[in-house]
């Protein structure tokens, strides 16, 4: 199966011309003339590489950077060359920035009068280098997750130590407050048995304190689960014989995965429900 | 925070501007060309910045830098920046690409924009 590249750009001559060029290095390209259409073919297809040009709306305009946006938008799971016929510097630092998840969002940068070969030398690089990004973050990512993870469970149990004494302290005052209400002095046992009750109300505080961490460490297993499943499923593709049907898997491995990123992420900002409290103060994995 | 400096030669005058600049945030080491893994090796850095000019090829040194060191941050300065050293930068590993500017706050400004560009993965 041939790889497929998605070639954004608004000079038809010029689209026509490289998807040529690249077409008979057995490439398939799907043309796209503008963002909207880009999109579209990032819903549509399975995309393994996409070259997109800076200025995708008015090539007049040096304001225009729409090709970099729309870089910056889409999954950086698939490779992407930033092309132009106006290269700055800062446009290249612009191509080779991170995006919202800290990955270039360009793995290369080619001016268009450098002509159809520096085109091709990009894309065979960027095949060579576009799976090497994602499993060299995917392993920083966990490194990451790991480490917040741990954290955010070192703070649930303090949390939980305090609650638990203040809890335990407070209840000691309000029986003693009982105690000395019934054999001594009424009135001294009242105001230690509410002392007591006031003690109790803090610890509740404390305890939605606790929800809090609580979240924290769930979120964060969740997160660590996806990671493992993927890197689990991309151990599983090196013991595939062929390289071509490697390649494809790895794809849609990476696409599934970016996919289920960003749903879960969606679904977590918009998730206002009530909490689901998994064992993060005894140390328990969380169960599927 | 400590600070890493390759560059020709410890007289560089840009060493003192830049050592000026980098005071409010940490101090600032200096090393040749030659020396620079064996430095990078033994100390923790913040982020080494290669000044390109004092540096032939600097687009090698700094893939050494980040083939030894994954994680460090390096940031790359040149007087006369231009797309194509840019982009030989940045494939090489750089976290940055800056213009060496005399302008204090602008290369204050510069710097502390590529110290918090998170470093990208080696591949």
């Amino acid at each position: 199966m041939p790889k497929r590249i998605l070639f954004v750009e608004n000079e038809e001559r010029f689209l026509k011309e490289r998807k040529d060029s690249l077409e008979q290095e057995g490439y398939e390209v799907i043309p796209a003339y503008n963002p909207t259409e880009a999109r579209r073919a990032f819903d549509q297809y399975r995309v393994d590489l996409a070259i997109i040009d800076i200025r995708l709306i008015d090539d007049t305009d040096e304001k225009d950077i729409s090709g970099l946006m729309l870089a910056k938008e889409t999954a950086s799971s698939i490779p992407k060359i930033i092309l132009t016929r106006f290269p700055t510097y800062n446009a290249v630092r612009e191509a080779y920035g991170p995006n919202l998840d800290e990955l270039p969002a360009a793995v290369d940068f080619v001016d268009k009068t450098e002509g159809p070969d520096a085109l091709l030398r990009a894309v065979r690089r960027a095949f060579r280098i576009g799976t090497r990004y994602f499993r060299a973050s995917q392993d920083e990512i966990r490194e990451q997750l790991n480490k917040d993870h741990q954290e955010a469970r070192e703070e649930a149990n303090t949390q939980y130590r305090w609650s638990l004494t203040i809890s335990i302290l407070c209840a000691v005052v309000i029986i003693g407050g009982i105690g000395l209400a019934l054999f001594r002095d009424v009135t001294a046992g009242v105001v230690s048995s509410l002392a007591g009750l006031g003690g109790e109300f803090v610890t509740y505080l404390f305890f939605k304190q606790l929800e809090h961490a609580h979240r924290r460490v769930d979120r964060f297993n969740e997160e660590l689960l996806q990671t493992k499943r993927v890197e689990t499923l991309l151990a599983a593709c090196d013991q595939l014989s062929s390289d071509e049907t490697k390649e494809l898997v790895i794809a849609q491995i990476i696409n599934t995965a970016a996919r289920n990123w960003l749903v879960s992420s969606t679904q977590r900002s918009q998730n206002a429900g009530p909490l689901r409290i998994r064992g993060a103060s005894n140390g328990e994995e969380p169960s599927e | 925070m400590r600070f890493l400096l390759i560059t020709r030669s410890e007289d560089d005058p840009w060493r003192m501007h830049l050592e000026e600049t980098l005071a409010p945030l940490g101090c600032l080491d200096v090393v040749e060309k030659d020396l620079a893994i064996d430095q990078v090796l033994k100390r923790n850095y913040v982020a080494i910045v290669v000044d390109a000019a004092a540096v032939s090829e600097f687009s090698i040194l700094v893939a050494r830098i980040r083939a030894q060191i994954p994680q460090a941050r390096v940031i790359v300065t040149t007087a006369s920046p231009t797309w194509q050293r840019a982009r030989e930068a940045f494939q090489a590993g750089a976290t940055d690409y800056v213009e060496r500017s005399l302008n204090a706050s602008d290369l204050f400004a510069s710097l502390e924009a590529a110290l918090a560009k998170p470093v990208m993965p080696w591949p």
